[in-house]
């Protein structure tokens, strides 16, 4: 049974962004949510609804459409073929605080337009409008980064013919310097490597 | 109180990229006006609350008096 | 491929229906709800909020965790032999949330999950909103079909807090009183808590009763819309018929998400009357257990196969005249008559939906 190949990876740490490994760019060392935006500015342009998102499903949003704009994954597959599983340790922790915060004071203090995002799927919910993935979406906590986990899962979806492609990925908002990593895996071989926990722990 | 209505919707929407010249009184803030959707429009009734004291008690009725500036200030200036 | 079939039994829930599946059936049988009022913040709000005092629940530990291992324990002690080597998904939308503010150290389900089940157990935590009881479920049966574990025990888990109640309430999703799936008059959804667990497995001869088939199921994204269902319910479609296609069955009845606000219900009844469905049985759960999250997926089928095994569906208590521009076959009272194949659905925040198939052997 094929386990996948990992045919592309895209990972921000330490203020460089990774494509497949190799160092392509590096950002102002700013925090995280500006880090975002200079690439939301830079690189994506029109899509208004990014402002309006949390850094979790921002963190999502930029790191996945320029995986898929590099990859025309999108255009390889239908949509329904491909399938989004992401990963994390605190879930939606930082827009849970800012939801608490709110309602101190009484219900009334509660925004709708955050309280949306105090769930950790919805990030991923907003790479699939924008890219029309309508395939399997899941995330899933973990203690700490995990490479294992993160095969595991690839290889379950190819494995069992749930999706053609899968974007795997690990993004934890609340680290600025944290390793936040996407890849593709393929039932196909590109010019790839195969689908291992050890590969996936090199490439982030 | 049109200005100032652009501002509050810019500042609880985080429309970053939106100057308040771009919002039209009388075009519609939804669809294929400004953009805005269903959840914009629970924030625009949390922000008639806290900034002018107004409730909207039943969100169906939000879409009308959401529609544009023009009806939101109207609602206001009738219910203050 | 696909050839192993799975076994899915031993199942557990504690509920303010009752803190054992049997209860909990019976107790919904006999028309009994969940639901009441209760004082939270500075308003009341319908909820299914589980009694503290009655589990014997003395409140130094974490409820979540009390509940977690409780419940874990008692499915457990409804196999022959003790498991070994046994995986554990847990499902939840919110986890420990009522215990946010001690900080970000140690936050996160996983971390409350070890606490709960023990630490070097081999856990695996979905948190997807309220169709993460369903994507536990199918990971489950992943696992199994992959050969990667032989016995796999789901939980699904979620409590009430004032978090989830006021955020709910800022959407104007909830009706002040109870709700009313696929019902004309419906306003909204309660918001329940609850946990189910249920041990699924290759192996039939490990459950002390007869389980049933477990067929799989699937997932499937609207990519339209982070709050709000695709009005013409596309992705749930395509996961319905997915899983109706893997399994190779007509259901005979339909466990559906039915929350009792406008757009799920009426999105579900265009799904279902598309793909052919109208005609089949279906109930929702909401009107007595409210909104789960997390646990939706897992109590709601628990009670769905006691409902297979002893031969009498549910009703969707609190509806009255159907009011979904689609016609489906909602039924208000318990159905009666055997039940050979069931489809469970989900719908939820972040564009998701699923369904899963269970056979009675």
């Amino acid at each position: 049974m094929s386990k996948g190949y990992i045919n592309s990876a895209f990972s921000l740490k330490e203020d460089c962004i990774f494509w497949d490994g190799e160092i392509e760019s590096m950002l102002a060392p700013t925090k995280l949510p500006a880090q975002l935006d200079a690439m939301y500015k830079k690189l994506v342009k029109d899509y208004p609804k990014y402002y309006r998102m949390d850094g979790m499903a921002k963190l999502v949003f930029i790191l996945g459409d320029l995986l898929c704009e590099r990859t025309g994954i999108c255009e390889k597959y239908a949509g329904e073929d491909i399938a989004i599983a992401l990963f994390n340790s605190s879930g939606s922790y930082p827009s849970d605080l800012i939801h608490s915060e709110a309602i101190k004071e009484g219900f009334a203090g509660a925004s709708p337009s955050n309280f949306v995002y105090t769930l950790p799927n919805v990030g991923v919910g907003e790479l699939c409008i924008k890219r029309k993935i309508t395939g399997e979406t899941i995330f899933l906590i973990e203690d700490n980064f995990s490479e294992d986990r993160m095969s595991e899962l690839a290889e379950l979806y190819i494995g069992q013919k749930k999706c053609k492609a899968i974007i795997i990925g690990w993004v934890e908002p609340t680290q600025s310097e944290g390793n936040h990593l996407l890849l593709i895996s393929e039932e196909e071989s590109g010019l790839a490597l195969p689908n291992t926990a050890e590969n996936i722990k090199n490439l982030c | 109180m049109k200005d100032e209505l652009k501002t509050h919707i810019i500042n609880y929407l985080s429309l970053d990229d939106v100057n308040k010249d771009d919002i039209k009184n009388d075009q519609s803030l939804f669809g294929d006006g400004l953009g805005l959707d269903s959840i914009d429009a629970l924030e625009l009734i949390v922000m008639m609350e806290r900034e002018y004291n107004i409730k909207i008690a039943d969100p169906s009725k939000g879409k009308e008096i959401l529609f544009s500036i023009d009806t939101i200030s109207t609602y206001i200036t009738e219910n203050s | 491929m696909f050839s192993m079939k799975v076994f899915a039994g031993a199942e557990h829930i504690i509920s303010p229906l009752g803190a054992d599946s049997e209860t909990c059936y019976e107790n919904i049988i006999s028309g009994k709800t969940g639901i009441a009022k209760h004082l939270l913040g500075t308003q009341k709000f319908s909820l299914a909020q589980i009694d503290r005092a009655s589990l014997q629940f003395k409140g130094v530990k974490s409820f979540w965790r009390y509940l977690l291992s409780r419940s874990v324990a008692a499915s457990l002690s409804k196999l022959n032999d003790p498991q070994e080597d046994l995986a554990y998904i847990v499902s939840s939308a919110k986890g420990e949330i009522h215990h946010l503010h001690r900080g970000i150290f140690g936050y996160g389900i996983s971390h409350s999950a070890k606490a709960a089940i023990g630490k070097e157990k081999r856990i695996y935590c979905v948190s997807n909103a309220c169709i993460s009881g369903l994507l536990a479920l199918n990971m489950g049966y992943d696992l199994i079909q992959a050969g990667k574990a032989d016995t796999v025990v789901v939980s699904g888990i979620d409590l009430i807090s004032d978090f989830v109640v006021s955020g709910f309430n800022s959407l104007f999703a909830l009706d002040p009183e109870q709700c009313r799936p696929f019902d004309q008059t419906r306003k909204g959804l309660n918001l329940g808590e609850a946990i189910g667990t249920i041990v699924l497995s290759k192996d039939a001869t490990i459950f002390k009763e007869e389980p049933v088939e477990f067929s799989g199921g699937f997932s499937n994204n609207d990519a339209n819309h982070i709050s709000g269902p695709s009005r013409t319910g596309e992705g749930l479609k395509k996961a319905v018929s997915r899983a109706l296609n893997h399994a190779d069955i007509t259901p005979d009845f339909i466990n559906a998400h039915g929350t009792g606000t406008d757009y799920n219900d009426g999105m579900e009844a265009e799904a279902f009357s598309a793909l052919g469905l109208d005609k089949v049985p279906l109930n929702s759960l909401k009107s007595v257990f409210g909104h789960t999250l997390g646990a939706a997926g897992i109590v709601e089928t628990i009670v769905s196969i006691q409902g297979m095994k002893s031969g009498t569906m549910p009703g969707t208590y609190a509806l009255k005249t159907l009011g979904t521009n689609k016609e489906v076959n909602a039924i208000s009272a318990a159905h009666n008559g055997e039940v050979k194949s069931l489809l469970k659905t989900c719908s939820g925040f972040g564009g998701g939906n699923a369904a899963v198939i269970f056979k009675k052997l």
